[in-house]
């Protein structure tokens, strides 16, 4: 069987300061021409784990317990700062939310695309623009001659987003990590930059982790899912498996959650209450202080046991129908 | 009583923009010519992606600004003109929500203070220990507690501080609330919350809602008609029902369209628009969509389609819909695949054993003063 491009063993880290992990034993998996989806909540430590795996946390706030990343068979411990920003826009490359904020309001987005070209390849400065225009062209930014010497603010959301993808992909990297790239667009247009993701994709089979709290973008895009709540991953599988038979107490109330578009309309199931500060986590499952099951049991941690091919779940009530039916 | 409690005739703001000396800068056709009608004990839904003018055009009708053009009437009453104190009536008869439910709470106020404001501009005559009992109800009727009432905005999660919020708004009896994007900052499980609070909230004290937002999947849950803008204009408008089910303009079909579902496998047929929204300032001829319409003709290069009535009670601006209507995607939405036998027992129960749990925390709640907020 083939290697997997990106394995991520355990991940555990704090901030220092803190009492309490932000991130426990974070573990999935992303091969080539694949999209993970991460999905949960604001603190749900979703992005927090890109950053990390892009070794872009600062190196003194944060603590990192026993954890490995393995990148394309490398063994990689995630403190390693100095390897990972070798690789770090070159063989992997990350797109942000707000493309306003990460583009350099000061310089030419020509010239900015160029910068990375040349820091990860050594090639003169007429070739890394010549990429960098070939790059524009590719993520269908009409007359890219031009464009090169524009500023960012010149451009409006949905084009500076497509420059960002540009750059990220100028090196030709083996895994994306895109953190809520169309969180701030449109529809219409996140429609547009979702597509164009997927056909970049196909071209060049790199393997894509794509963090969001929209369980529609997930449905669309993903091949596997890691649903995240309060720095836990709570079920991970196949997408198919997630959204047809999903297990996890937290993953069933955020789908009726979600008002939706057809059928008949109905009150809305909610999760109660809020994500409790980092302070304030419940022992064990971190999720049952909000689960409508949560019995003594769950103040000690759950494991993340197989519940169907490759799907997993870390709940002991699972599969719920048949414990509490049983039971009742 | 008539049943309109709202009106807009031909309201246009055009905001005048830089400029020099002796030149004028390009003007803003921020909202331009739109005509609505609010009916009492209505939700009514204003729709459209950024730079339509939505928000522009809820500042208009809450008179926070004032129109270059057009009338608007609340209750009958022309809401240009007044001052004083048919002002300080009008601001007890129709209040706000606003989207970010960090900004819009004075962080030195106590909740307390927060909500008994409001009481105690627009009923004076409460004594000090009746506002305070009436502030204790107002928080109970939001999902909060009365101990609340000495806490300070931060101290509060998003989902809560726009529960405090929708407090006082309520705080002044208002017969209409009109909302900026009430639940957009908000995460979904905390979303649905605030949804559901704000549906119970109409039926109990009867009141009209005007909602602006973007996420048509809210809109469709919580509306009864509602109206789609581009470009600063009403492109379609109509019992939401029949628009989610039927959408006549292209715009509407692309925008229902463009909405990822989430539910696996559930591929729709996407009437996929070009480019973005152009610019306010310089808005194409003829009808404002037709530079980014899969179905433009010449003629909608040359003149602009007005609102023209499309079935019983909707409206649509557009000169070809009823060839569009036979051409296009076969409704747009397919339903996707469905959950497994198991998922849907898990979702029953899911929902049955929040519901019990709800009971429950009002049952014990006079007792609990810990762990703030957890109703749903």
């Amino acid at each position: 069987m083939d290697q997997p491009l990106l394995e991520v063993d355990n991940l555990r880290f704090r901030f220092r300061g803190q009492g309490q992990d932000v991130v426990q034993d974070v573990s999935f998996r992303v091969g080539r021409n694949e999209t993970l989806c991460i999905v949960g909540e604001s603190g749900c430590g979703k992005s927090v784990t890109a950053l990390a795996l892009m070794g872009l946390l600062p190196k003194d706030a944060v603590r990192f317990g026993a954890g490995e990343i393995r990148f394309a068979g490398e063994r990689l411990a995630p403190d390693d700062h100095a390897r990972i920003a070798a690789m770090r826009g070159d063989r992997m490359a990350m797109i942000f939310q707000e493309p306003m904020t990460s583009l350099n309001p000061a310089f030419r987005i020509g010239d900015q695309i160029a910068e990375a070209v040349e820091r990860h390849r050594r090639c003169g400065r007429a070739a890394a623009r010549a990429r960098a225009c070939d790059m524009l062209r590719r993520v269908g930014i009409p007359a890219p001659e031009q464009r090169m010497d524009e500023y960012p603010h010149q451009l409006s959301g949905g084009m500076r987003q497509r420059v960002m993808i540009a750059m990220a992909l100028a090196n030709d990297p083996e895994l994306l990590i895109a953190d809520e790239p169309t969180t701030a667009l449109d529809v219409t247009v996140q429609a547009q930059i979702l597509d164009l993701i997927a056909e970049l994709q196909a071209e060049t089979g790199m393997g894509t982790i794509m963090i969001t709290h929209d369980l529609g973008v997930v449905a669309e895009i993903a091949t596997d899912v890691a649903v995240m709540y309060a720095g836990q991953v709570v079920e991970y599988g196949p997408a198919k498996a997630i959204f047809e038979d999903p297990q996890h107490p937290y993953t069933i109330g955020l789908m009726a959650s979600v008002p939706s578009l057809t059928g008949p309309r109905r009150r809305l199931s909610t999760v109660p209450g809020s994500v409790p500060g980092i302070g304030q986590m419940p022992e064990g499952c971190r999720f049952s202080s909000r689960c409508p099951f949560a019995a003594p049991v769950c103040a000690t941690r759950p494991d993340l046991a197989q519940q169907g091919p490759g799907h997993r779940v870390a709940c002991h009530f699972a599969p719920l129908d048949r414990t509490l039916e049983r039971s009742a | 009583m008539s049943d309109t409690i709202l009106a807009a005739r031909g309201l246009k703001k055009h905001f005048q923009l830089g400029g020099g000396l002796m030149r004028a800068g390009p003007v803003v056709r921020a909202v331009d010519g739109v005509s609505i009608e609010v009916k009492r004990g209505e939700t009514f839904a204003i729709v459209g992606e950024s730079g339509c003018g939505k928000s522009t055009l809820a500042r208009l009708l809450m008179r926070l600004l004032e129109p270059t053009e057009g009338e608007i009437e609340f209750e009958g009453r022309d809401i240009a003109a007044i001052r004083g104190r048919d002002l300080r009536e009008l601001r007890r008869d129709m209040q706000f929500v606003f989207q970010d439910p960090f900004s819009s709470l004075n962080p030195r106020m106590s909740v307390g203070k927060l909500v008994g404001e409001p009481i105690e501009t627009h009923r004076p005559e409460l004594s000090r220990a009746q506002r305070r009992q009436e502030v204790a109800r107002l928080l109970r009727k939001v999902g909060l507690r009365p101990e609340h009432a000495d806490r300070y905005p931060h101290e509060f999660s998003g989902g809560q501080r726009q529960r405090i919020g929708i407090a006082r708004a309520l705080a002044s009896n208002p017969r209409l609330v009109i909302g900026d994007e009430p639940v957009s900052a908000l995460d979904v499980s905390v979303q649905a919350q605030v949804v559901n609070l704000l549906h119970d909230l109409r039926e109990e004290f009867d009141m009209t809602l005007v909602i602006i937002a973007h996420d048509l999947a809210v809109i469709r849950h919580m509306s009864d008609r509602v109206a789609v803008m581009y470009l600063g204009q009403v492109v379609e408008s109509g019992p939401t029902d029949e628009i989610f089910a039927n959408p006549r303009h292209p715009y509407t079909m692309a925008l229902l369209s463009a909405i990822p579902e989430p539910a696996h496998g559930g591929q729709k047929a996407r009437l996929a628009l070009n480019g973005e929204t152009p610019s306010p300032a310089n808005p194409p001829s003829g009808c404002r969509f037709h530079t980014r319409c899969p179905f433009a003709r010449e003629d909608c290069a040359t003149t602009a389609p007005d609102l023209r009535a499309a079935g019983p009670e909707s409206h649509v601006a557009c000169h070809h819909w009823q060839e569009i209507g036979d051409r296009r995607p076969a409704a747009g939405l397919t339903p996707a695949a469905g959950r497994s036998a198991g998922a849907q027992r898990r979702f029953a129960l899911y929902e049955a054993a929040t519901r019990d749990r709800a009971t429950q925390d009002q049952a014990k709640r006079p007792g609990t003063a810990a762990n703030a907020g957890a109703s749903s």
